[in-house]
C-alpha cells in the first residue's frame, strides 16, 4: 500500500478543530461481535499507526528467529463485557533505535524506549477499539523488560503477527477470551 | 503563543512539541505536565493560549482537567490529543467544549490546522537569515 494512501487514511480519521461529524455509530457496518480483530484489521491499524509516526508503514513478515537480548513488552488490557489483551514486543536495542529516529538524541534512551513501546501499544489499542465490540474499556499501558520467551499455549484466542518497521522487528499479539456460544 | 502539553508519556510530549514547532509555531513557549493535577496547577499559575491534553492520565482524565480549570475560572482554549478513537469520545469532547480532538498518531499538518482554528492565530512568519533567533523557544 503506498505511503500516500496510508497517510490519507490516517488524515481522514483526524478532523481537528471540527466536530461536524458528531453522530456516534455504535453499530458501524462490519463490526465484529467477537472480541478479536481480523488479521487484516490488525495489519491495517499497525501500518496506519507506524506510518503516522515514522512516515513509513510497517510490513507484516513471516516468523523470524527471536533477537538476542532482552525485549520490551507493552500490554494494554481491554476489560468490561469482554476481556482481551494487546501485547507488543520489541528488542530493547531496536526500540532505542526507533526512539532515536523519532525524537533524536536524548538522555536515558532506554527509559524513552520503554515509554515509546507503551505509547505505541496504547495507540494501536485505541485505534483498534472502534473495530471491536463495545462494552470494554482500556487501561493504561503496562511495560516490562524481559527475556524473550517462546510462545506458549493458553486458553485465549490469539492473533499474532510480526512486523518489520525500518528493518526493526515488532511482534504484535492480540489475546481475546473465548466466547462460548 | 504559550502552550501547555499534558501527557503521561514523555515520548509523546516530545513528539507533540516537535509537531507544534514544525507546524510553524517556532516561537511558541511550551510547558509540559505529566499528570492531571500538575496540569491544573500549571493553568492556575500561568496564562496559556492553549492546552493540549491527553485523555487517559495516571491520576484522572483530560475531561477532569478541563472541568477543573473551567471551575477555577479559566477560559483557556483546550483540545484533546488522544489514542481513544471511539466516536462517542469525540462527541463527548465536543459536548464539554473542547476546541478539537486529535487522534494519535498525528502529523504536523493536523496539529497546524487544529492550532490555527483553536487559537485563531496563524503561525508567525518564519524568520530568515539574520532574523532567525539563535535559540528557539
Amino acid at each position: 500500500m503506498p505511503i500516500s494512501t496510508i497517510r490519507a487514511m490516517t488524515e481522514r480519521t483526524q478532523q481537528p478543530g471540527s466536530f461536524a461529524n458528531r453522530q456516534a455509530s455504535p453499530t458501524s457496518p462490519g463490526r465484529r461481535e467477537r472480541p478479536l480483530p481480523s488479521e487484516a484489521d490488525l495489519i491495517r491499524v499497525i501500518q496506519s499507526v507506524s506510518a503516522g509516526l515514522f512516515g513509513t508503514p510497517s510490513q507484516p513478515t513471516g516468523p523470524v528467529p527471536a533477537e538476542p537480548g532482552d525485549v520490551i513488552i507493552g500490554t494494554v488490557t481491554y476489560a468490561g463485557d469482554w476481556q482481551a489483551l494487546l501485547r507488543i514486543e520489541c528488542n530493547v536495542f531496536d526500540a532505542m533505535q526507533l526512539v532515536h529516529r523519532l525524537i533524536g538524541p536524548c538522555e536515558d534512551l532506554q527509559s524513552h524506549a520503554m515509554d515509546f513501546i507503551g505509547e505505541f501499544t496504547n495507540m494501536v489499542a485505541g485505534n483498534l477499539r472502534p473495530l471491536l465490540p463495545r462494552g470494554a474499556d482500556t487501561g493504561a499501558p503496562h511495560i516490562v523488560v524481559s527475556q524473550p520467551r517462546p510462545n506458549v499455549d493458553c486458553d485465549y484466542q490469539i492473533l499474532r503477527q510480526r512486523f518489520a518497521l525500518e528493518n526493526i522487528s515488532l511482534t504484535v499479539s492480540f489475546l481475546a477470551e473465548r466466547v462460548v456460544p | 503563543m504559550k502552550l501547555l502539553i499534558v501527557d503521561d508519556s514523555k515520548t509523546m510530549r516530545a513528539l507533540l512539541r516537535r509537531a507544534i514547532l514544525e507546524a510553524g509555531y517556532w516561537n511558541a513557549s511550551i510547558m509540559e505536565a505529566s499528570t492531571a493535577s500538575e496540569a491544573v496547577q500549571c493553568v492556575s499559575a500561568h496564562d496559556f493560549d492553549l492546552v493540549c491534553c491527553d485523555i487517559h492520565l495516571a491520576d484522572g482524565t483530560g475531561f477532569d482537567v478541563l472541568r477543573a480549570i473551567r471551575e477555577a475560572g479559566s477560559d483557556v482554549s483546550f483540545g484533546f490529543v488522544t489514542s481513544d478513537c471511539l466516536p462517542e469520545t469525540r462527541v463527548r469532547a465536543a459536548d464539554t467544549g473542547a476546541a478539537f480532538l486529535i487522534n494519535k498518531p498525528f502529523t504536523a499538518e493536523t496539529i497546524a490546522r487544529a492550532l490555527s482554528a483553536a487559537v485563531k492565530v496563524p503561525p508567525p512568519p518564519t524568520p530568515r537569515g539574520d532574523d532567525r533567533p539563535l535559540r528557539q523557544a
